[in-house]
C-alpha cells in the first residue's frame, strides 16, 4: 500500500525522544526548537481583526499582494536583494516553501548537497522529491560552516543544488560574506542552484547575517526561503515566503497552486502588522543573547562536556563526548536520570555524533535548572 | 556591562546568583555585586521582594481597591495623608492619580470585616476624606508583572525539530 518512496524515509528521529520525555514528570526542556516568546500583540490583533472582518476564504494563490509589498521592501531594506512582488510566493511556513523549491529542481536520483549536520527535514524532504541528499560534513573546528571546497569535492553530474540554512539548526553556525563568496562561486561554475534557508536569520550575535541572492550573478539561481515563525515567534502561524526570479519561482507557484492553493488567509493578514514592531525583535534578541552566554559558559563547567559558543538561531551544541557516552545514550540517561529533555546530535545528520542541542529559547530559570542538574548527574 | 539588562534579568528573577548574572552579562562576579550595591544605593533598585500566593500558603486573603476622594492640605496636599497610609502594613499600594477621585489604595485584608473596619475606622475618619469607593478582586490573572492564569502555563511541544 506505502510506495517505496515513502517506506525508504526514516521515521523522525525526534520522536523516540519526544515520547520519552512526555512520559516523564517533572521534565525540565531544553528540546524546542520554537521561540518561547508570544507573538506580538500587533499581529495577534490583527489576526483578530482579520477574523472579525470575514478575511477567512482563499486568498490568490500566491498570497497578498500587501504582504508581499511589504516583504519586498523588507528584502531590498535588509537583505540587499532586489525583486518586487511577482517574484515573492507566501507559502505554509517556510517548511513548504523548501518543499516546493527541492521539487522544483530535483529529478529522480538528482543530488542535492546539503551540510551536515542540518534541520532534520532536509535529507527526508530530499528523498521524497525523488533526490539523493549528499551530506557535507562540517566540524566544530571549523565553526561548523559549511566550506565551498568541501562542498565542490562532492558536486557531481546529477547535483541540482546546494541547500544550507545560517544560522543553522542545530550547530547555531552562521556563514560569513566569504563564506557565501566561496559557495556562489561554485554554483555559478557548476550551474547549481542554491536553497537558502534564511529562517534564523533574525537571530543572531555576534556577527551580520547576509543573504546568497544579493551576491553578483546569484539572483537568478538562488531560491530564498523565509518566514515569520522564528523572528515573530509565530510557529503556529504557518506563513513563510520563498523568493525567486523567473522559471523558479513560476516552477515552485504551479506546484503551490496545485497543493497548498493559499497560505492561510487570517495569519497572512495578521503579518501585515509583523513589521510594524521592530522593537520587539531587538528585544527577544538582546534576551536570546544573555540566555545564549549563560548555557554555554554553564555548559563548559560541567564535566565531560565542552561548548562551543554559537553565533546565531538559539541553540547550543555542546560536545559530549568526554562524557563517554554517544549521543543517543546522553540524551537518553538525561531524560531518565536528570530528568533533562534535549535531542542527541545524530538526529540531524551523522556530523553531530558526540553532540546534543540545547535550546536556549526558554527561560533562564529552565536554564539554570537543567544545567543544575546536568551538573549533579557529572560530577 | 549593560545596566538595562540587568535590571530586566532582575525584575524577572530577583534570586538569580551573581555567578549566572556574570555568565549572562559578560562580566565578572564581582563588577556584579558592584553594580548591583550601585544600584541599590541609588534607588534605581527599589527592593528585592518575593511575590507570594498567600491562599495557597493556606491564608485567607481579599484584595480591596479603595478610591479616596481627598482634600487638598496647605503646604503638603496630598503627602502626608498618603505616607500615613503607606505605613500601614496592610496597605499595598498608595497612588495620587487623575480622575475623579484622588487616591487609590489597594489594600490586601483577610476577610470583608477587615475591609470594612479599614475603610470605616481608619480611612474614613480622616479629616481630609470627603469620599470613599471600595473595589474588591474576584479573580487575578496577573499581579506583579507575573501571569497567574492557566492559559499562561506552556502549552508547547517539550521536544521540537
Amino acid at each position: 500500500m506505502i510506495s517505496e518512496r515513502v517506506r525508504a524515509v526514516p521515521p523522525s528521529g525526534i520522536r523516540k525522544y519526544f515520547d520519552m520525555a512526555s512520559r516523564e514528570k517533572d521534565i525540565v526542556t531544553l528540546g524546542v526548537g520554537e521561540p518561547d516568546f508570544d507573538t506580538p500583540s500587533c499581529v495577534k490583533e490583527k489576526g483578530l481583526e482579520a477574523i472579525e472582518l470575514n478575511r477567512t476564504h482563499y486568498t490568490g494563490n500566491a498570497g497578498l499582494p500587501e504582504l508581499r509589498e511589504r516583504i519586498a521592501q523588507k528584502l531590498k531594506a535588509e537583505n540587499a536583494i532586489h525583486v518586487g512582488v511577482e517574484d515573492i510566493i507566501i507559502t505554509s511556513g517556510s517548511s513548504e516553501g523548501l518543499d516546493l523549491a527541492l521539487r522544483t529542481v530535483i529529478d529522480e536520483g538528482s543530488e542535492v548537497l546539503t551540510p551536515d549536520p542540518a534541520y532534520v527535514a532536509y535529507g527526508p524532504l530530499i528523498q521524497l522529491a525523488g533526490g539523493k541528499p549528499v551530506y557535507v560534513p562540517t566540524t566544530e573546528k571549523n565553526e561548523f560552516r559549511v566550506k565551498a571546497e568541501d562542498i565542490r569535492k562532492r558536486v557531481t553530474k546529477k547535483t541540482r543544488a546546494i541547500l544550507y540554512c545560517s544560522p543553522n539548526n542545530p550547530t547555531g553556525s552562521v556563514l560569513t560574506k566569504e563564506d557565501l563568496k566561496g559557495i556562489a562561486e561554485l554554483a555559478i561554475e557548476k550551474d547549481l542552484v542554491v536553497i537558502s534557508d534564511e529562517i534564523y536569520e533574525k537571530l543572531i550575535y555576534d556577527e551580520e547575517h547576509y543573504s546568497i541572492a544579493s551576491l553578483k550573478g546569484m539572483a537568478d539561481r538562488t531560491i530564498t526561503l523565509n518566514g515569520f515563525s522564528k523572528a515573530f515567534a509565530a510557529t503556529g502561524w504557518r506563513v513563510g515566503y520563498a523568493v525567486a526570479k523567473g522559471e523558479l519561482l513560476e516552477s515552485m507557484y504551479k506546484i503551490h497552486q496545485y497543493c497548498m492553493l493559499c497560505a492561510p488567509s487570517v495569519s497572512q493578514y495578521a503579518m501585515l502588522a509583523a513589521f510594524d514592531d521592530p522593537g520587539s525583535i531587538r528585544q527577544m534578541v538582546k534576551t536570546y543573547d544573555a540566555r545564549r552566554k549563560l548555557l554555554v559558559k554553564g555548559l563548559n563547567e560541567i564535566p565531560g562536556i565542552t561548548c562551543h559558543m554559537p553565533k546565531g538561531a538559539f541553540y547550543a551544541f555542546p560536545n559530549i563526548t568526554g562524557t563517554g557516552l554517544t549521543s543517543e545514550q546522553f540524551a537518553e540517561k538525561l531524560i531518565k536520570e536528570a530528568k533533562v529533555a534535549l535531542v542527541p546530535g545524530h538526529v540531524f545528520g551523522p556530523s553531530g555524533e558526540g553532540y546534543v542541542r540545547c535550546s536556549y529559547s526558554v527561560s533562564t530559570e529552565t536554564i539554570i535548572e537543567a544545567l543544575d542538574r546536568m551538573g549533579k548527574l557529572f560530577s | 556591562m549593560d545596566e538595562k539588562l540587568l535590571l530586566e534579568i532582575l525584575q524577572k528573577d530577583a534570586r538569580i546568583s551573581d555567578a549566572n548574572l556574570a555568565k549572562m552579562l559578560g562580566a565578572t562576579e564581582a563588577e556584579v555585586k558592584k553594580k548591583i550595591a550601585e544600584l541599590k544605593r541609588s534607588g534605581v533598585i527599589v527592593a528585592f521582594k518575593t511575590y507570594v500566593d498567600w491562599e495557597k500558603a493556606g491564608e485567607q486573603c481579599l484584595t480591596a481597591y479603595i478610591d479616596v476622594k481627598v482634600t487638598p492640605q496647605a503646604r503638603t496636599g496630598f503627602s502626608e495623608f498618603c505616607e500615613a497610609l503607606a505605613a500601614n502594613d496592610k496597605v499595598e499600594e498608595v497612588m495620587v492619580e487623575s480622575g475623579e477621585y484622588d487616591v487609590t489604595i489597594k489594600l490586601r485584608a483577610r476577610d470583608l470585616k477587615e475591609v470594612g473596619n479599614f475603610v470605616t475606622e481608619i480611612l474614613a475618619p480622616k479629616k481630609e476624606v470627603t469620599a470613599t469607593y471600595t473595589r474588591f478582586v474576584l479573580k487575578k490573572f496577573k499581579e506583579n508583572g507575573v501571569a497567574l492564569a492557566d492559559a499562561a502555563k506552556e502549552k508547547k511541544l517539550v521536544i521540537s525539530a
